[in-house]
């Protein structure tokens, strides 16, 4: 296995595999920046270059492209509080660092989580590669109904000001996300006979509304002023270089975040959205002064960063040991692998394992150099926070409303999205928690649906599960930790 | 009875989960099992939260935005970007201008609606930020770094087709 | 006197040959789009499968269609019934044409509430690939052949994705017509199913080959049946559905899952579309397919091509729509769904 560790390096390094790789690795970084794009489109435009590549060529090409899309998905959702989904937990805190002065900070610190991210991803990545059929098989709906409760858990983690709020809030987002056919029954939910909310609501333009859209609304209320409530000179220590520090000075968190990240990629029940959002819920809860979430604790915006990273890293696991795709961005990358000449399977994790560990390390290659990239005009970019709201507004609504648009292509979009800005206003001038609102939507409806699979394929008899057990108990000690610690600090 | 806005908002959220429950019980047992299931507790809790919110407030009547709002004026006037008898003028007129960028945010999406997103945001951009009385060199400058920024990520770029309006479908003569 | 009637023979019969053909087959009128523009509705957001393929496609067309323009409208939403709404509603003066899932045909069957369109009535242009229907099931199950499959006493637990899709319909449908215990488990998106069959938590699934190869090629399944109306290159030793000893019902009921899966990749015109105009798009769309550069293309898009055109198409839909109405009822029952 290690010459296999080394070859892998020799066919990253090749001439051909990196210099390609570095074309598309700013592809990647632009397709993240722009709210709703991604990189299933990255992937479109560049696929058709790829024919007639040899195998680790096309690989570097296209997974330079594909490692990166996340890297650069906080810089608006910090800047504008406008994310592109997954992003949206970079928001809770992000925004509010740049409202300090500190965007330079936040980015800094997103950008560093999200190299350290991809890199240990790439590594769990490798790791689990000669134990990746018994890991991966061991979570089943089961499992994935129990982890969705551990993080709904999280729900009322987020709540700092009050349980009821919180645990309505999580309730409004779940309900949100039952709009649509059900997968259990086939019955329209709460759609009122509307052909468009026949798939559902879509999570892009809910978090572009609560988030961007109600900041917005803030902003011209406050009519003077920047984003920034600070001026440039006041802020000390507030740079992209202390933000770099920060990532390391928090290093445990930000690995567990990787880490977490990189699992639950692996084990594609729950989702990419779930990923940054449970790891952003796990920040909070294993912070020792939790109150200063929501309002720019920089721990905030390391765990989802790390996660989004990490978790491409740990979808490649499936896709690669068993053909079976994580996402639809990883069915795509998938098919042009396999027209390449890529089989997945067996074959791949024994005979050509030198291939595995060569899109080990152009992932991690990718990820660094992404992020230095990035760390070179982000300085700059924070500036941003410090102009004027005449020109941040039109700036911030035309990329909500185009990013919202692309979810669908459907006009409706942004009608959900007007409708979620006002909602999103409301709960954040009347101190619901966003956070848990768009952690109730994510988990939502998968939830649902795993538990009554669970009940389909096993009777009652699921709970009983050694893994389901386990994550049970890990259920009841958050709980029962919570309100210890809520005790504990009223009393103070 | 005049209610504090937080009071409306609960209100709403009572409406909302009632809905939730009232339309839920329309579909079978199963479609219908965890949305009471939520919905149930989460009505009981709005209702506690909108009685919570008729109390009678201890500081005499602030409003959920102003009291956000005064927190941020506070912070701009500390650091002297804005003086005192502005944050006077401006602390007044907190409901007139909650109304009037809801309207703006509307008008854009009217905007988007009848021409597209190729002219309602350079429109747009140049209208607002006339309103808020910009020289027209740093207007124009913005509506055109805007519309280039859109046109050569979104459109040309990924290739995507952006919404094209009323007017631009009916120029073209297409449906 | 033999010769008058001769000639006058002649005559009427020239007129009626003439009446016939200018009703059946309307001369192309490519001059009608000099200068026109031609919207094709792609039933998915940017970037999907039908958006390669209608991308590519109407590259050609236009190169076909000399003096037109062909732009692409994503009309998403509903499961394509919103792009196929569009394009049937659309005003049939030959300047718009769309494509939508083929799977649409279940959710007509059922009556789905939204549904505007009869795909029978569509005026069709072609379609450009087959997407072979597969049962397969995981290498670790004990069923070696179909046979051992239908002969089954115990139900048989397939992954299927919600209620009311069409993987879903398909299961419950192939089901009937191969009279197996096949029992439908609902709730497996994306590519859960093929972890669930290796979990053993799920015997086997019903899907398209091209969204399976990858499970395929990883030696995790065995296919035990191809659903199709043609043998696939990649499948010379699994059976086809035909090839089996079938009751006329089970027959009739494969020949719906098959024929969905023989028209994939539809692009169809509104009903009533002007002869002429619907010519010259069809005449357009076959120099398109058979356009060596629109293969090499497709190759570089990583999409196959196995088109079919005009009225073929046309026939093939109107064998898969038009059931006798016991099998409707059947069907009806048998995929219902509450709304």
């Amino acid at each position: 296995m290690f010459e296999a560790l080394i070859h892998g390096l020799y066919l990253a390094l090749s001439w051909k595999a990196f210099s390609l790789m570095m074309l598309t690795i700013p592809i990647g970084l632009t397709l993240g920046i722009l709210p709703g794009v991604g990189g299933k489109v990255g992937l479109a435009i560049l696929i058709p270059f790829c024919y007639g590549m040899p195998p680790e060529v096309g690989f570097a090409f296209l997974l330079g492209m594909h490692a990166v899309v996340h890297t650069g998905s906080p810089i608006p959702a910090i800047l504008f509080n406008t994310p592109d989904g997954p992003a949206a937990a970079t928001c809770v805190d992000g925004y509010p660092m740049a409202q300090k002065g500190e965007a330079g900070r936040a980015m800094g610190a997103a950008l560093a989580a999200s190299g350290v991210g991809g890199v240990v991803g790439a590594i769990c990545m490798a790791l689990t590669i000669p134990v990746v059929k018994p890991v991966v098989l061991a979570f089943g709906p089961p499992e994935f109904f129990t982890m969705t409760l551990v993080g709904l858990t999280f729900v009322a983690v987020m709540a700092s000001e009050s349980l009821i709020k919180g645990l309505m809030a999580g309730g409004m987002g779940m309900i949100i996300s039952f709009v649509g056919m059900d997968p259990q029954t086939g019955v329209v939910r709460f759609a009122f006979n509307q052909l468009y909310l026949f798939d559902g609501i879509n999570i892009v333009n809910v978090v572009i509304g609560i988030f961007a859209i109600a900041e917005v609304i803030d902003l011209g209320i406050q009519e003077a002023g920047a984003i920034a409530h600070t001026r440039p000179e006041d802020v000390k220590g507030a740079g992209v270089w202390q933000g770099i520090k920060d990532t390391f000075i928090h290093w445990k968190l930000t690995v567990r975040a990787s880490v977490i990240g990189s699992i639950i990629g692996m084990v594609p029940g729950l989702g990419g959205d779930a990923a940054s959002w449970i790891c952003y819920g796990h920040a909070v809860q294993s912070s020792k002064t939790p109150e200063r979430f929501g309002k720019g604790a920089v721990e905030g915006v390391l765990a989802p960063e790390a996660a989004n990273n990490s978790k491409e890293g740990g979808g490649l696991i499936p896709t690669l040991a068993f053909g079976i795709p994580a996402g639809s961005g990883m069915a795509v990358l998938l098919g042009a692998f396999m027209v390449l000449g890529l089989v997945p399977g067996q074959e791949m994790l024994t005979k050509h394992l030198d291939v595995v560990f060569s899109m080990v390390w152009v992932l991690a290659f990718a990820n660094v150099i992404g992020v230095l990239i990035s760390l070179a005009f982000v300085g700059q970019l924070a500036k941003i926070s410090f102009i004027k709201t005449s020109i941040i507004i039109p700036l911030i609504l035309s990329f909500a409303l185009l990013g919202s648009y692309l979810a669908t292509s459907n006009f409706g979009d942004i009608f959900v999205t007007l409708a979620m800005g006002g909602v999103g206003y409301g709960m954040k001038a009347f101190k619901f928690p966003r956070g848990s609102f768009v952690l109730g939507m994510v988990l939502g409806k998968l939830s649902e649906n795993y538990l009554h699979l669970s009940m389909n394929l096993y009777g009652t008899k699921f709970l009983l599960r050694p893994i389901t057990l386990l994550l049970i108990a890990i259920v009841i000690t958050s709980i029962v930790y919570q309100i210890i610690r809520k005790r504990k600090m009223v009393t103070r | 009875m005049k209610l504090k806005p937080k009071a409306y908002f609960s209100l709403f959220l009572i409406i909302f989960f009632g809905a939730v429950i009232i339309g839920a019980m329309r579909y079978n047992a199963k479609a219908r099992l965890i949305p009471l299931v939520v919905g149930l507790p989460c009505l009981a809790m709005a209702i506690s939260q909108f009685i919570l919110d008729l109390s009678k407030e201890r500081k005499k009547g602030i409003s959920g935005e102003e009291e956000l709002f005064k927190g941020v004026m506070e912070k701009l006037i500390h650091q002297e970007i804005i003086t005192e008898e502005k944050r006077e003028k401006k602390t007044s007129g907190v409901r007139k201008r909650f109304f009037m960028i809801v309207f703006w945010i509307l008008f854009l999406v009217a905007c988007l609606y009848v021409f597209g997103f190729s002219i309602a945001i350079p429109l747009f951009t140049i209208l607002f930020m006339r309103y808020k009385r910009e020289k027209w060199v740093l207007t124009l400058s913005t509506a055109a770094g805007l519309w280039i920024l859109i046109y050569i990520a979104f459109a040309v770029a990924a290739g995507i087709e952006l919404y094209r309006g009323l007017i631009i479908d009916l120029l073209m003569g297409v449906q | 006197m033999r010769t008058k009637k001769g000639f006058c023979f002649a005559i009427i019969v020239a007129l009626f040959l003439s009446l016939v053909t200018t009703l059946n087959a309307a001369n192309p009128d490519f001059d009608y789009y000099k200068g026109k523009t031609i919207t094709y509705i792609v039933a998915t957001k940017p970037g999907g499968g039908y958006d390669v393929y209608g991308r590519l496609i109407s590259k050609y067309l236009q190169k076909y269609i000399p003096g037109s323009l062909v732009i692409v409208k994503n009309v998403a939403g509903a499961g394509h019934i919103i792009g196929a709404n569009e394009t049937y509603m659309a005003k049939p003066d030959g300047r718009t044409i769309g494509t939508y899932n083929t799977g649409l045909i279940y959710a007509q069957l059922v009556g789905l509430q939204g549904i505007r369109f009869d795909l029978a009535k569509y005026r069709y242009i072609g379609k450009a690939n087959s997407e072979h229907r597969v049962l397969l099931v995981s290498i670790n199950s004990p069923y070696k052949s179909i046979k051992d499959l239908i002969e089954s006493k115990e139900p048989i637990k397939m992954a299927s994705s919600g209620v009311g899709t069409a993987a879903y319909n398909e299961t419950i449908i192939v089901a009937a017509g191969l009279g197996a215990n096949l029992k439908p488990i609902p709730g497996y998106s994306g590519r859960e199913g093929e972890m669930g069959m290796m979990r053993g938590e799920v015997t086997g699934t019903i899907g398209s080959y091209a969204g399976l190869i990858g499970f395929i090629k990883a030696k995790e399944c065995r296919i035990l049946l191809q659903i199709a109306n043609r043998k696939h290159k990649d499948m010379p030793d699994v059976p086809l559905a035909k090839e089996l000893n079938l009751s006329d019902k089970g027959r009739k009921f494969m020949a719906i899952v098959a024929g969905n899966g023989d028209l994939g990749r539809l692009t169809a015109a509104p009903p009533n579309t002007q002869p002429g105009r619907l010519e010259a798009l069809r005449e357009a769309y076959k120099k398109a397919l058979n356009d060596p550069a629109l293969l090499k293309d497709a190759e570089k898009m990583m999409v196959d091509i196995d088109p079919a055109f005009g009225d073929e198409v046309e026939e093939m839909m109107k064998e898969v729509m038009h059931q006798p109405e016991e099998n409707v009822t059947m069907l009806r029952s048998v995929i219902k769904v509450e709304q």
